[in-house]
């Protein structure tokens, strides 16, 4: 087996566990647009990262978690809807992100590969970071497991109950910030979201406990990762749109399993 | 003198448990968007009491239970709680977020550690055993309380704070569930705190009536029910037994 080709493999189960599992807290907690939000400042924290010096990683989890920063900040003022916040940020960061890129990076920058993903950009040290990552998310999602489902569950009796929904808040968007971190290269700015929220919707239909859904939403995403990746090496197509589209037919097929009570 | 210390404890260990105060409120004051939402609210919850505080909408009643909870800050004014309390909490409206498929059980056992057996028997007691493994999102309204008081009692409090439960229930559903929390008072001997959304008839087994109105208007202790002519349905017996009038103790009209 070619190099990249395994590179692009273990990058994939890798991302499918990360994002399969916070995929479940975005679906629940009703932020796939403030994800959506995050990951378009994602270009931008690739541009910061390379003018810097300090590596595309730092400045995607940078970036990331200021623009998470901002956005909750200016939620918490309630002098605008939710929704106009998440659609301002999101396109300013994006915008932003095209015109620095552009500053700072000369000639040779790949646009389309940036949006849309490219596995063949996956190196070693890439692999490294997609796994330190699941091990911080992983690790920080099984200790406060408990906590973060009764947050979801109900605010305000996880409250009562003593817990600090705001600190919680605050790790949320910072593992998100992380996700985003680690799919970019694989998936692209524009389509990150799908690969959070597209394997727990499908769960959503199978699944009888959280955790299930969990289990479940990896599962589902790696087969779906794995599938999109083969056919854009073996097509030459771009590998986030190929993930994307083997995720939709699964989504597909599982509306038409539960509108026929068939699970 | 060993032995006259341990007597002496002892003593005092009896005088204290008798009638301990568990959480008092001393001069609270809560302002929303320059209203006076709670406006110098005093009062006291002893062992074994049963508090039953009730007022028109509006009143301050969630915002002064939020307060004692901590969920929301008084602008001035001290909550004291004693030490060995131990809080179980129902809100006042309750909606699971539907996304979650999480069965009755597992939201029971959720971010706290039960012992099976103790589990089953408080939903034996609540009537929910029939329900512990369906979807939580799937349950009716009534249900639904009785599970929240569940998870209130899976924490073995000594208080129980109780925010509007029968608000949303039928009568026969509100009759069950007002049975239920006067066992509950009268076996586990916990001090409760309720809000009710009736603010003529409470249940007769509050020990003292609060009427709030920002500010608290009036405070007693309730009637029975002698002659109720607006509640002379098929329930009206049995009611009997469980609730009680309270009449109030000021003239001055504070809203309609």
């Amino acid at each position: 087996m070619e190099d990249f080709i395994l590179r692009s493999i273990l990058a994939a189960v890798g991302i499918s566990i990360i994002a399969g599992s916070l995929g479940c807290f975005v679906i629940w907690k009703r932020m796939s647009y403030f994800s959506e939000s995050i990951s378009h400042s994602a270009l931008l924290g690739v541009s910061l990262g390379l003018a810097s010096g300090l590596g595309i990683h730092f400045g995607l989890v940078f970036v990331g978690g200021i623009f998470a920063f901002m956005i909750v900040a200016l939620q918490e003022r309630k002098f605008l809807s939710n929704d106009a916040i998440l659609g301002i940020f999101s396109h300013i960061a994006l915008s932003l992100g095209i015109v620095v890129l552009a500053l700072v990076g000369g000639e040779n920058i790949d646009y389309f590969s940036l949006l849309f993903g490219d596995i063949l950009s996956i190196t070693g040290s890439d692999i490294i970071w997609v796994y330190s990552v699941l091990i911080v998310i992983v690790g920080l999602l099984s200790f406060f497991w408990q906590r973060l489902l009764l947050l979801t569950l109900n605010e305000e009796l996880a409250k009562a109950e003593g817990l600090k929904h705001t600190f919680y808040q605050l790790l949320f968007m910072l593992m998100i910030a992380l996700a985003v971190s680690v799919s970019v290269q694989i998936v692209g700015v524009l389509l990150i979201t799908s690969l959070l929220i597209i394997p727990p919707a499908i769960a959503r239909v199978f699944a009888r406990t959280p955790s299930q859904m969990v289990f479940q939403s990896i599962f589902i995403s790696m087969v779906a990762v794995i599938t999109g990746l083969s056919g854009s090496m073996y097509y030459d197509i771009a590998t986030g749109p190929a993930i994307v589209i083997s995720l939709g037919i699964l989504f597909v097929l599982s509306q038409l399993l539960a509108s026929k009570n068939l699970v | 003198m060993h032995l006259a210390g341990i007597k002496w404890s002892l003593f005092e260990f009896i005088i204290v448990t008798s009638s301990q105060t568990l959480i008092s409120a001393h001069n609270i004051s809560l302002n929303h968007h320059g209203k006076n939402v709670l406006d110098k609210v005093s009062f006291e919850l002893k062992q074994g009491e049963f508090i039953t505080l009730i007022g028109p909408n509006g009143a301050g009643k969630s915002s002064l239970i939020k307060v004692l909870l901590g969920l929301i800050k008084a602008d001035s004014g001290n909550i004291k709680r004693a030490n060995n309390v131990r809080l179980g909490y129902t809100p006042q409206t309750f909606s699971p977020n539907p996304f979650i498929p999480i069965s009755v059980i597992d939201f029971l056992n959720l971010n706290q550690k039960v012992e099976p057996i103790f589990l089953h028997e408080t939903a034996i007691l609540t009537g929910i055993e029939g329900l512990l493994s369906n979807p939580l999102k799937n349950i009716s309204g009534g249900e639904l309380q009785r599970v929240l008081l569940t998870r209130a009692l899976l924490n073995k409090p000594n208080v129980l704070i109780l925010d509007e439960p029968a608000q949303n229930l039928d009568v026969n559903g509100q009759m069950h569930l007002y049975k239920l929390i006067q066992d509950i008072h009268h076996q586990q001997g916990c001090a409760v705190l309720m809000i009710s959304h009736d603010l003529h008839r409470v249940m007769k087994e509050s020990t003292q009536v609060l009427c709030l109105y920002h500010h608290i208007c009036c405070m007693g202790k309730p009637k029975s029910i002698l002659q109720d002519s607006q509640f002379n349905d098929l329930f009206a017996d049995q009611m009997d037994d469980l609730m009680a009038t309270y009449e109030h103790h000021h003239n001055h009209c504070h809203e309609d």
